[in-house]
Order: C-alpha cells, then sequence, then structure tokens
C-alpha cells in the first residue's frame, strides 16, 4: 500500500500542471449561415435627416478587424409609400464614426412628418436579394401639460431628484407603445442633455438606452394614464435645490411595435449574452424580410415641463 | 372506458375470492445479524413452484393448498434458507437470514432470488448500495445519484452534476423518495453532490417506465430511496474521514429487537480548515472578517416494533447549505460592516405505521412534512461619527420555497398466489413561495427607514392521489400489473382530474427468455422553473395554475430480458415517450423579475425515444454492468425557436456505462467506471450583425453587436468520457473494520466540455509580429484528474 501512495503523490503534479486544462480553443467547422444584407433604419417624424447603415454579416466564428469593411455602399436604399412610389432615395456617405459606421444619408428641409402613413424600406444589392421592411409612422403622443417639480429627494446613490408628471392620452383600439426621454437645458452649461430618469412603476420599463423608458398601453387602452419620472442628474447648488432658470422638457416619442420588441430584445439578449452559461441566448427581434436589422419609424413631441 | 375499469375491478376484487380453500403463510424475512427487514427477499414453495416476494417493509405472504410445504427463502448477497412443514392453517412465520460469505463460486440453486425474467416490471433497476460504495468518485464522495447516472437511459447534465435526465426528461420530472416521502432539491454545492448519505441507505430502485399506479406526480422516472431501520441487536458504528467531508452513523438497539435507531450524519469541513488563512487574509485587508461554504446532512430513524403485527417508524432529514461572507473595517470615526449569506436546503419530517390486519392484508400509513427552503441576505452598514455623523443601513432579503403536509395509507393485499394487490390513497397540502423580496434602508435618523416587501404571494394548493393495481399471474407464463392512478389538483380557485391507466406484461418463452411491455400515462402538477442550465438553488418549485397547465406523458416500452448462468442480466428494451406542456422560459425571462413568473414561462411539447441494453453482474468476485443507450430527444414550444422543433439540451446520441468491482481478496478490492456520452446540444450563433440604436441625441447612435441563432441547441459539444478507478484495502480485527480508499476521478485528465463560448482573443500574428483579435470558440472544462483517499472505520 506505501508504494501505491508513493505514487500517487508523484503522479499528482505530473497530470494537475497543465495550466489550460480549463479553457481551451476548440477547432470546430464554422456553422453554415444565411448570408444577408444588414440594415439599419431609424426614422423619426421630426427628422430632417435620415441616417442608415447598410452592411452584410458574417460568420459567427469569423474575425472582423474592420467593421468599415462590411459596409455595402453599393446598395441602393429606397423608401416608397404604400402605393409604391418612391418617396426618397439615400445617398451613399463615407462613415465619419468607425465604430457606428453609418454610410447612407437623406437631407430635407422640412421635417419628415407623414404620420399615420405606411412606408416600404426597400434595399438592393448586385449580390444579394432585395431586403424590404415595412413600418407605419404612428401619431404624435398625446400628454397632458407636464409639470415638474424640483423638491423631489435623494436617491439610493445620494443622488438628489425631482418629480415630472404627466398622463398619456392614450388612443382606443390599437396598440400604443411610448418611448420617454427628459432632457434638461442648463443656460449656464449652454447644452442639453438627457437627464436619468426612474419609475415606481412597474409598467415602466429601461429602454436598452438607459436614457429612455418605454410603457406599452396594455393595462390602459383609450384612456388618460398617469406617468411620474423621478428625474436625477440634474444640476443643482449645494444640497440640493434645481435652480430656478434650468427648462426641463418631456420628449415623449410614439414608437411603432417593432422598435419596442427591438428594443426588448437586445436589453435581454446584451443581458444573456453577460450571463454566460447560466441562460439560454437570447434572438434579437428583427423586421427586414430577406435580410436582418431593423427599419422602425417614431413620432416624437418635446414639451416644456411648467413648474410647481 | 367505464366498461374497462368494471372489468378490471371484477377480476382484481371478486375473481380472487373465489377457490378452494387455501391457507396464508405469511410473515417478514429479516437479515440474521441486524434485524433489518429485507426488501424483495424470495420466498418459494418447490412442491406447487408458487413464491412471492417481501415487500418493502419485508412482508411477505403465500397462500397455498393445505398439506406438506417445502419453502425456499432466499436474497441476493444471502444464504438460502430452506423449511419444510405440514400445513394446515394460516401461519405466521417470521425468518433471518444470514450474510453469505462465500465469494468465489457462485451457487444456483431452484427458486433462486427474483430473476429479471420473473419480474413484471420493466424499465426497472435495483441499485446495489454496496456497489455505489464500492464505485470512485469525485473527490472519493460516494454519491448515489452520480451512480443513477451510470445506468442506461439515464443521462447525467453537465459534468460533476447530480441531476439526472431520464429518457429524455427533465430533472423535475423525477419523483425522488426518501421512505416515501418526496424530496424536492436532492443536490448540495450546486449540484455536484446528492443529499444522501450512503450509510444510512438500505435499497435504491430506480423506474423509468412502465410505472406501477402506486407511483404519480412525475412524468419521468422514480427513485425509490430506503433508509435502513437501525440494527436491532447490536451496536455498530461507522466513520468515514474524506477529502472534503466527514461522515459518522450509528445504530443499535433500544430495545433488543423491539426498537432500534440509527443516526448518521455528514459535513464539509473546508470551511473550518480555511478559515485561519481567510481571516489572515482579511487581516491583511486591514479588515475582520471570515468567509467560507459548507454543507450537512443529518439522517435519524427510530423503529419500534410494538408486536407481531404493529411497527412504528420515525424518520428525520435535515441538510444545509451555506455560503457566508462577513467583514468589518473600522478606521478613527468610521466603520463599514458586510454581510452576505446564500443557503438553501431540506428538511424532512415522516411518521409510518405498519399493521399486519391478516396474513393476506398488510397497510401502512404515513404522515409526511417535507421542506425546502432557499434564501440569500445581504447587508451593509456603514456609521461615521466626525467630522459629521452620519449612518446608512441596508438590508435585502430574498426567499423561496415550497412546504408539504401529506398523509398517505396504503395497503397490499394478497389474496393466492396469482394476484398481488396494492390499493391506496394520498393528500398533500402545498405551499409554494415562488420569491419575496424583503428590503429595509435606512439612512440618518431612524424616521427615514424604508421598509419594503416586493414579490409574489404564496400559493397554496391541494392534491389528492388514489390507486389500485394488481400484480397478476394469469398463466405459468404470462405476468400482467394492471391498475389506474386517479389524482386531482386544486389550486387557486382551478381543478385539474386525471385518471392515468397503467399495464405491464410479461410473457416467458421457452429457454427462460421474458418479452415485456408496457404503457403508462402520468401526470405532472407541480415543475421546477430552472433558471439556468446547471442546478441552482434559485431554481423553483411552482404549481400548476389556471394559466400552467400540468404536465402529462405517455409512454410504450419492450423489450426482452434473460439471466445467464444466473448471475449475468441481459435486458433489451426500446421506448418511446410523449410529453405535452413541458415548461420553459420564455427568451430573456429573467430570475429576479417581479412580474408574475407565469408570464415568463413558455409552454409545448417533448418527445423521446430509444433503446437500451443492459448487462449485469451482480454475483462473484467481479461484478458490474454494461449500459449502453442510443436515444432521441426534442423539445417543441410555439414561442421558441421559431416554433419549430429543435433537440432537447441533453439529447445523447450514444451513452456507454461501463462498471466494474473487482474483488481480488478479502483485503483488496479494485474498481472503476468508464463513461462515453455524445456532447450535449448548445445554441451556437450561426452569423453575426452590427447594428446601432439611436441615442436621442442629434446624429449620434450607439452601435452593438448581434448574434443570430438559426436554431436552438444547433451545435454538440465534444463527446464526454471520462475513466475513474479506485482501489480499497481492507482490514479486519475482532471488533472494527478498516478501509483506506485511494483513487482518482478522470484518470487521463480529458478536457470534457462543462460551457462553449464564442469569445474574442488576441494572438501574436507570426509573419507580422502584431497582436491581432482573432475570434474563438472556447471550451471551459471543470475537472481534470483528480485523486482522492478516504478512510474509513466500521465498528
Amino acid at each position: 500500500m506505501k508504494h501505491f501512495i508513493r505514487i500517487f503523490l508523484v503522479l499528482i503534479p505530473a497530470l494537475t500542471s497543465c495550466e489550460d486544462f480549463f479553457r481551451t480553443a476548440v477547432k470546430v467547422d464554422p456553422p453554415s449561415y444565411v448570408r444577408g444584407m444588414v440594415v439599419n433604419l431609424y426614422i423619426n417624424d421630426s427628422d430632417t435627416t435620415l441616417w442608415a447603415m447598410v452592411s452584410r454579416n458574417t460568420g459567427s466564428l469569423e474575425t472582423v478587424k474592420d467593421r468599415q469593411d462590411l459596409l455595402l455602399p453599393d446598395a441602393v436604399v429606397t423608401l416608397l409609400d404604400e402605393k409604391g412610389d418612391v418617396v426618397l432615395v439615400m445617398d451613399t456617405v463615407t462613415p465619419a464614426d468607425s465604430e457606428v459606421p453609418v454610410n447612407f444619408v437623406y437631407h430635407q428641409d422640412t421635417a419628415f412628418g407623414s404620420n399615420g402613413h405606411r412606408f416600404i424600406l426597400q434595399v438592393t444589392h448586385p449580390d444579394y436579394g432585395m431586403a424590404t421592411a415595412v413600418q407605419t409612422m404612428p401619431h404624435k403622443p398625446e400628454v397632458t401639460h407636464p409639470l415638474f417639480n424640483p423638491e423631489g429627494g435623494y436617491d439610493d446613490y445620494n443622488g438628489y431628484y425631482g418629480l415630472l408628471s404627466f398622463d398619456i392620452k392614450d388612443p382606443s383600439g390599437e396598440e400604443n407603445y411610448y418611448l420617454i426621454r427628459v432632457f434638461v437645458i442648463v443656460p449656464e452649461l449652454g447644452y442639453a442633455y438627457f437627464a436619468g430618469i426612474t419609475s415606481d412603476d412597474p409598467l415602466v420599463e429601461v429602454s436598452y438606452d438607459w436614457d429612455a423608458l418605454l410603457i406599452k398601453d396594455r393595462t390602459f387602452d383609450g384612456e388618460n394614464y398617469p406617468v411620474k419620472l423621478k428625474v436625477s442628474g440634474i444640476n443643482y447648488e449645494g444640497d440640493g435645490g434645481i435652480p430656478d432658470n434650468i427648462r426641463v422638457y418631456l420628449d415623449i416619442s410614439a414608437v411603432t411595435k417593432d422598435y419596442y420588441l427591438y428594443d426588448r430584445s437586445l436589453e435581454k439578449a446584451m443581458e444573456a449574452s453577460d450571463l454566460g452559461f447560466f441562460v439560454e441566448p437570447v434572438q434579437v427581434y428583427d423586421n427586414v424580410q430577406n435580410g436582418f436589422g431593423i427599419f422602425t419609424l417614431s413620432a416624437r413631441r418635446k414639451i416644456l415641463a411648467g413648474r410647481e | 372506458m367505464k366498461k374497462i375499469i368494471v372489468l378490471f375491478l371484477f377480476s382484481v376484487v371478486v375473481v380472487p375470492v373465489s377457490g378452494q380453500q387455501k391457507h396464508t403463510i405469511s410473515g417478514y424475512i429479516s437479515d440474521a445479524s441486524t434485524g433489518e427487514k429485507l426488501i424483495g427477499a424470495n420466498v418459494y414453495d418447490q412442491r406447487t413452484s408458487s413464491g412471492a416476494v417481501s415487500n418493502v417493509y419485508g412482508f411477505y405472504s403465500l397462500t397455498l393448498p393445505p398439506g406438506k410445504v417445502e419453502l425456499v427463502f432466499s436474497y441476493v448477497g444471502y444464504g438460502h434458507k430452506a423449511i419444510s412443514f405440514t400445513l394446515r392453517r394460516d401461519t405466521v412465520m417470521n425468518v433471518n437470514l444470514e450474510q453469505s460469505l462465500q465469494i468465489g463460486e457462485v451457487k444456483v440453486t431452484a427458486g433462486e432470488a427474483r430473476r429479471i425474467e420473473h419480474e413484471t416490471q420493466m424499465s426497472m433497476t435495483d441499485i446495489p448500495i454496496k456497489q455505489i460504495r464500492a464505485l470512485p468518485s469525485l473527490l472519493g464522495e460516494t454519491d448515489l445519484l452520480k451512480t443513477v447516472q451510470l445506468l442506461p437511459g439515464v443521462q447525467s447534465g453537465n459534468e460533476g452534476q447530480s441531476g439526472f435526465y431520464v429518457r429524455g426528461g427533465s430533472p423535475d420530472q423525477n419523483l425522488i423518495l426518501l421512505d416515501g416521502v418526496p424530496v424536492y432539491n436532492a443536490s448540495h454545492l450546486f449540484g455536484f453532490y446528492s443529499i444522501f448519505n450512503t450509510e444510512a441507505i438500505s435499497d435504491v430502485k430506480l423506474i423509468k417506465g412502465g410505472f406501477p399506479a402506486r407511483y404519480g406526480g412525475r412524468l419521468s422516472s422514480v427513485l425509490d430511496i430506503r433508509m435502513k431501520d437501525g440494527n436491532l441487536r447490536e451496536y455498530h458504528g461507522d466513520v468515514t474521514l474524506g477529502l472534503i467531508s466527514a461522515k459518522a452513523t450509528v445504530e443499535g438497539p433500544i430495545i433488543k429487537d423491539k426498537t432500534s435507531f440509527i443516526v448518521s450524519g455528514r459535513r464539509t469541513y473546508a470551511d473550518f480548515i480555511a478559515r485561519p488563512f481567510i481571516k489572515k487574509g482579511f487581516k491583511n485587508n486591514g479588515e475582520e472578517g471570515n468567509a467560507g461554504y459548507y454543507f450537512y446532512d443529518l439522517n435519524a430513524k427510530v423503529t419500534h416494533t410494538f408486536n407481531s403485527k404493529d411497527r412504528l417508524f420515525l424518520s428525520v432529514y435535515n441538510g444545509n447549505d451555506r455560503f457566508y461572507y462577513k467583514s468589518r473595517y473600522k478606521v478613527a470615526d468610521f466603520e463599514e460592516k458586510m454581510k452576505n449569506d446564500l443557503s438553501w436546503g431540506n428538511t424532512i419530517l415522516a411518521a409510518r405505521w405498519n399493521h399486519v390486519w391478516s396474513g393476506k392484508l398488510f397497510s401502512n400509513a404515513t404522515f409526511t412534512y417535507s421542506k425546502y427552503k432557499m434564501g440569500t441576505f445581504m447587508a451593509y452598514k456603514y456609521t461615521q461619527t466626525s467630522p459629521d455623523t452620519s449612518r446608512e443601513d441596508v438590508q435585502l432579503e430574498y426567499t423561496s420555497g415550497i412546504d408539504d403536509l401529506a398523509m398517505n395509507i396504503d395497503f397490499d393485499y394478497i389474496p393466492g398466489p396469482s394476484h398481488y394487490i396494492r390499493f391506496g390513497i394520498r393528500g398533500i397540502h402545498h405551499r409554494f413561495n415562488p420569491g419575496v423580496f424583503d428590503f429595509s434602508y435606512l439612512e440618518g435618523e431612524e424616521n427615514s427607514r424604508v421598509d419594503t416587501v416586493i414579490g409574489q404571494k404564496k400559493q397554496y394548493a391541494g392534491e389528492f392521489s388514489a390507486f389500485l393495481e394488481d400484480d397478476w399471474r394469469i398463466t405459468d407464463n404470462l405476468k400482467a400489473n394492471a391498475g389506474l392512478h386517479f389524482s386531482s389538483f386544486v389550486t387557486g380557485g382551478k381543478a385539474y382530474y386525471s385518471l392515468q391507466p397503467r399495464l405491464s406484461v410479461r410473457y416467458l418463452l421457452p429457454g427462460d427468455v421474458a418479452l415485456k411491455a408496457s404503457y403508462a400515462t402520468m401526470r405532472q402538477y407541480i415543475q421546477l422553473l430552472a433558471f439556468s442550465s446547471i442546478g441552482l438553488p434559485t431554481d423553483l418549485w411552482l404549481p400548476t395554475t389556471q394559466k400552467v397547465k400540468p404536465q402529462d406523458s405517455w409512454q410504450v416500452a419492450a423489450g426482452a430480458a434473460r439471466t445467464l448462468g444466473g448471475v449475468v442480466e441481459i435486458s433489451l428494451e426500446g421506448y418511446y415517450k410523449k410529453m405535452h406542456n413541458v415548461i420553459a422560459y420564455k427568451e430573456g425571462a429573467g430570475l429576479m423579475q417581479f412580474d408574475d413568473w407565469q408570464e415568463r414561462v413558455t409552454q409545448g411539447d417533448g418527445r423521446a425515444y430509444g433503446v437500451e441494453l443492459f448487462v449485469n453482474k451482480k454475483k462473484g468476485k467481479w461484478t458490474g454492468w454494461l449500459g449502453y443507450t442510443l436515444a432521441w430527444a426534442w423539445r417543441q414550444f410555439d414561442e421558441l425557436n421559431f416554433g419549430k422543433k429543435f433537440h432537447y439540451k441533453y439529447d445523447r446520441r450514444h451513452d456507454i456505462s461501463l462498471v466494474s468491482v473487482y474483488e481480488i481478496n478479502d483485503h483488496i478490492h479494485l474498481s472503476g467506471t468508464w463513461v462515453y456520452g455524445t456532447g450535449n446540444c448548445y445554441t451556437l450563433a450561426n452569423s453575426t450583425y452590427y447594428g446601432f440604436f439611436p441615442s436621442g441625441y442629434p446624429e449620434s447612435h450607439m452601435g452593438t453587436e448581434i448574434n443570430y441563432y438559426e436554431q436552438r441547441n444547433n451545435y454538440r459539444m465534444r463527446p464526454y468520457h471520462r475513466l475513474d478507478l479506485g482501489i480499497d484495502f481492507i482490514r479486519e480485527r475482532k471488533h472494527w473494520t478498516r478501509r483506506f480508499s485511494l483513487g482518482a476521478y478522470n484518470v487521463y485528465s480529458r478536457k470534457n466540455p462543462f460551457y462553449m463560448n464564442i469569445e474574442n482573443d488576441y494572438v501574436l500574428n507570426q509573419q507580422t509580429q502584431e497582436m491581432e483579435l482573432v475570434r474563438k470558440l472556447v471550451q471551459y472544462s471543470l475537472f481534470p484528474v483528480i485523486p482522492y483517499f478516504s478512510l474509513n472505520f466500521h465498528f
């Protein structure tokens, strides 16, 4: 028995000295995939400049050195109305930002508008089949006049917040989705920025864009729905208080269902990615036929909040 | 349907009553040295070729015509006992069998302990406790559930996990019974070990199909575990010291031959050993503190025999896992304290009363309480007295769990040698706690404390079931087990009912080859919401509701079985199983969300089919088995994977287990297991694309990389295989036996996959000599070769 023990004690360090045991790169045949165009286009009814990115997808194991290599500048991006008439054709542009290389643009003098109208996006490219998506521009959201109360309190992180309240006047008989932001103009700073907003209402969800909140009219179709927001990150002096000259704006958009589904699934996909093997991966929603990505429309309203 | 039920009841109840006058021999079959009742012991009359088997309490009943009888009592691992006498009246005969010390030549006689071809029950395996203790294991901890994973038709989940997947089912579809009481979370240390202390267990049976009517409530399997009663004659004990835990068992008579007890405990001690080092680590950081992890199990049982007709059993199990961390940092006028605690565990209480009404009627009444609770606690406290006074006090507690209060009574009625009838009823009151957050926050003055409770209300449900089954010997070659299981479940104003027919048939061909077939429908009213692909204590047991329907299944199986030379059992079986309303989280659903859990889940269908081969040698110097499974398992949910069917995560096409224990002599035993399995499925993105998201600022966007999955579980990990070896050195003395065990898990250090992930890595380009980003598929493995040793004393 003693001999066995001696042999074991020698074997242990020999066999367990492999540092790369726990993490190994594995060679596999790359998964087959359907090649397609990727289109990202968001249009707000207030926009006078439209930005789009048209690129291609890659295999999940393919290394991409530069995102700009994926762009498809030879694509043609066309927006048609419900009759099939061309509304606009976007122009190719050299991306200014390598991190988010949007490569198509369209300028017009007036806001896009067209609330209630249906649009068809068509993207063509010599190497790919035509990709399409359809959306209807929502109507601008109707809200009661927002009121801002600078005397809110301190949050869990010792940040001071004010309270913004308003009612959403929801039209009946249809599914409606709202994206809410609050931006602040501080005259001394000379610019506007989005304030942090939170809500105790369980119906209100935090958007993938953390500066925004989302709410859908599942429980208040056709009704006036009161919303109360805690607005933090606003410049204040000393131990509290918000200067009188700060202007607080409610920035509320009616977004499409596709926008809502894309936002929610993107949020969950990122969360699942962080949790690793604890969860199944999440498929991000996309509404482009014969391709990938998202085409979505929104109608925006900005209202200066009164002071309580 | 009604006609079939009436006909069945007639054949079961009326027919056996008629016939010539016979007498019944009944009693208990026990171990001669300990007094423990022997489950499944065989009694056989050589004159009439009639036989019987003792039930789970060791009771047997055999009805024979009057006259000369030549009874042979037998049990695996025990010597036979032959008794001849003239039967003139109903007779009570309690028999003690001696353990067989003979190794080497194996004698086979008529009336040998039951053979697989004689059993009507198919898809069942008796797992010998002796073999469980002999097998090599992870860190030397013999584990019941890890041994179950070595049987055909049973998949292990991820590496090292004790959860098991039977014929395409999920872990919550296994009914795990400890002395008849359901156990909800049967694992320690995130599933790496089970809660069952093998020193306290006497019998383990796994049923994968052809479920007798007395079982219900789960779709895929029944793991029936029986605890020892305790030695009625002498005091004995067992102490084991292993790498991570220490175990001790003590048993003996309170009143000799009347009342016995057994107490068995186990606790890890890594936290004790590491404590001084951890405290030193805190001190080096200028703090006071402690952190650690442990788990423990405690089993205790008292058995009392009032008289020849009445026995009482009282048993308790308590086990817990706990992670803890606390620290304190103080400097001058500032103090900060932190505390984190995560614990989970089971408590099971059972009181059981056996009563022998007559030589033909035996009953068992049980009252039980079973509880599983998980809790996490976090506290942070900070105080400052100078230059300003300030303080903050945050506490967060989360709890979830399930409580059951149950009562059941079941009867064994043996009217004659051709029928063994069982019937009974059971009632359970469930209380579900789906998860409650209790949050308290104080800053500054006490009157500014915020206390809030968020979460879901406790849910209550009542479950009632009744069963009737008959093990019927139709002819000498044809046997059937037919039964009905009725169940109902009431919760939240909604009631569900189910009548589940069960049938198993065995036909014995010439040459002692048994052909078997079975059909069983099952229903399950509670389910486990597993947030992850590994067993976590945060997995939630939740009831069927108005929105979430009960799970149902039906399964057919057919096969053949034979015993060669009286020592090697061979069975070949095929099965097909369909499941409805199986449950899964919707995509993106999270664990700690405050909305209704019913909104986070979706229900769908499952399908599984396959073939299993099992070759099992139970006797002799060399014992062991070979199991091979060829199987498919699918799932389909309308809300997942675009509604298309996909491979179940644990769809393992081939599964091989080779288990061997060889007794070289009385002092040295060798053991080994080798397992092979096709890799588990996982979801690998097919492609990636780049998206952007408007930020709200003019002409400003956020970029993000998005993975696209064309199919769930579209890839397989590399095959899993592993060799474990062990050697036991045994020394026997007059009053004690010492066993020193030495071994290794994963002897050739196979890098078995635990988790796969696509990652970006920087590698050196040999040509440009620059580091460049490369995308890779990375496999994470868990356990390299891990040696172990343990020391056991039996006295």
